[in-house]
């Protein structure tokens, strides 16, 4: 600690920073004066965020025009063979979990810890009921042979395991075991052997991360023994670029869901705890800010995805 | 504890957050079931390229409600609303400018109705920035399929050639 920051702790009759918190808590960090100091920056490193993720996910969403503009014919096509019942449940769902996740803050607010804990379980359970329908929607696109890229309408026997595996060595070998072989390395040297382990163990886990997605469709099309691939090739061309970014934005979506969920369960318990006031919500409150946004993207993958107008050329069936 | 008791009650630093009512949650989630109805009601309308514009505009309005509601944007510090906002506008120009360049590519040339790739009207061969038509898949259906497209496309090569030769 700096000779300044001593005088400045000094101010306020203690020498010790870290252990001293003023007339508010222990909410209420060394670094900031006030809770609503602290509410205000919390909150705006929130909003720095969300930004950044909206920016993030409007990659795909480029990707989505130009591709839609390029192949109309692929994408109404596409788009046909997605269930919009249980898309439109699915965003139903979603909505409502956005409304009880409102509900959580506001509860927080006014310091109702039981009425907050009950939003949030809805919550997460709102967020469970997503995941499980989109699970069915997903084994119906496999069992169909309406997988991405390449695997587009692939027999079993033609799934390039070979090539499924040259990728995964190079995003673990590439990225995963040098960065964090290094980190882990690094602090191993200044004795910082605890650390060093979980940096380790997220190696590893990167290498089975790396393994499971790239490998995905491929096991997915061989344990469906009954798939019926040859539909795919009624399809427009390039149908396989709608399913490509089909399953890039809402796995992407998914991830963040699944991110969600273990969120909140973190505040549930926190709040179970008794951690929050009416001076000190704002993990709550920048959970919901985070999934009002994961709710804000599906509003638009919905609609893009699964209602593009189309007809097929026998008619609607 | 209304909003009035709570403001009272207001220390020097504390949060003074604004409490929303139960019945506007409700009613901002009753409006965005409205419109995703809305929206699933209005896919089945043949509107060509309009019904695209028409579920965007629809979905903008929902995370309008969810921004402003939900996100508390209405009773916030404005600084968040401009970070929200300056965000949209440089997705805008992200989208207007990729577009801009991917939508006009070899304009000037033809697009072959059966691949959808730019092409020279006078060779026939792919325009710069166009894609060019993938290599046919093995297998049975697929292989039917491109026979087909083949036999188009050498018809449609032969128009230009008889263009030069007049």
């Amino acid at each position: 600690m700096t000779a300044a920051a001593d005088k400045e702790h000094d101010d306020h009759g203690h020498g010790d920073g870290h252990g001293h918190h003023g007339p508010y808590g222990a909410f209420l960090q060394h670094h900031f004066d006030t809770p609503k100091q602290q509410y205000d920056a919390s909150k705006l490193g929130m909003w720095a965020f969300l930004a950044q993720e909206l920016l993030f996910f409007s990659g795909l969403f480029v990707a989505y025009g130009i591709f839609r503009s390029w192949y109309p014919d692929a994408f109404g096509a596409g788009s046909h063979e997605l269930n919009r019942t249980m898309g439109g449940g699915n965003t139903i769902v979603l909505l409502f979990s956005s409304l009880t996740a409102a509900l959580t803050v506001r509860a927080n607010q006014l310091e109702q810890r039981k009425q907050a804990s009950l939003w949030m379980v809805l919550t997460i359970g709102c967020a469970f009921t997503f995941l499980v329908v989109k699970y069915f929607e997903y084994q119906h696109k496999f069992h169909d042979g309406l997988l991405p890229g390449t695997y587009f309408g692939t027999p079993r026997h033609m799934i390039d395991h070979e090539f499924m595996a040259a990728n995964t060595g190079a995003v673990a070998g590439l990225f995963g075991i040098p960065i964090l072989g290094t980190l882990s390395l690094v602090q191993y040297l200044r004795g910082q052997g605890k650390t060093a382990g979980y940096l380790l163990l997220a190696m590893l886990a990167w290498i089975g991360i790396a393994f499971g997605v790239l490998h995905t469709g491929g096991i997915f099309a061989t344990i469906d023994p009954h798939g019926n691939f040859e539909a795919t090739a009624e399809l427009p061309e390039r149908t396989h670029v709608f399913f490509s970014l089909y399953f890039v934005m809402t796995g992407l979506h998914a991830l963040h869901v699944i991110v969600g969920i273990g969120i909140w369960f973190w505040i549930l318990r926190r709040n179970m705890r008794g951690d929050f006031n009416k001076n000190y919500f704002q993990p709550v409150d920048n959970s919901a800010l985070y999934w009002h946004l994961v709710d804000l993207v599906w509003i638009y993958l919905f609609p893009m995805l699964y209602l593009i107008d189309y007809v097929p050329p026998g008619g609607h069936h | 504890m209304s909003h009035d008791d709570h403001a009272h009650e207001q220390k020097d630093g504390e949060i003074n957050a604004h409490v929303s009512s139960i019945k506007l949650y409700i009613g901002v989630f009753a409006a965005l079931i409205f419109f995703t109805l809305v929206t699933i009601g209005v896919a089945g309308i043949h509107l060509g390229a309009a019904n695209l514009a028409v579920a965007v505009i629809i979905a903008s309005m929902k995370a309008a409600l969810v921004c402003t509601f939900f996100m508390h944007l209405s009773h916030d510090n404005r600084f968040h609303a401009l970070i929200l906002i300056s965000t949209a506008m440089f997705i805008g120009v992200f989208f207007a400018y990729t577009m801009n360049d991917t939508g006009h590519r070899g304009i000037e040339s033809g697009v072959d109705p059966q691949s959808g790739s730019r092409t020279y009207i006078a060779s026939g061969e792919p325009a710069p920035g166009g894609w060019e038509k993938p290599a046919p898949k093995s297998g049975g259906a697929e292989e039917k399929k491109d026979e087909k497209k083949d036999e188009k496309k050498d018809e449609k090569k032969d128009a230009p050639k008889h263009e030069e030769h007049h």
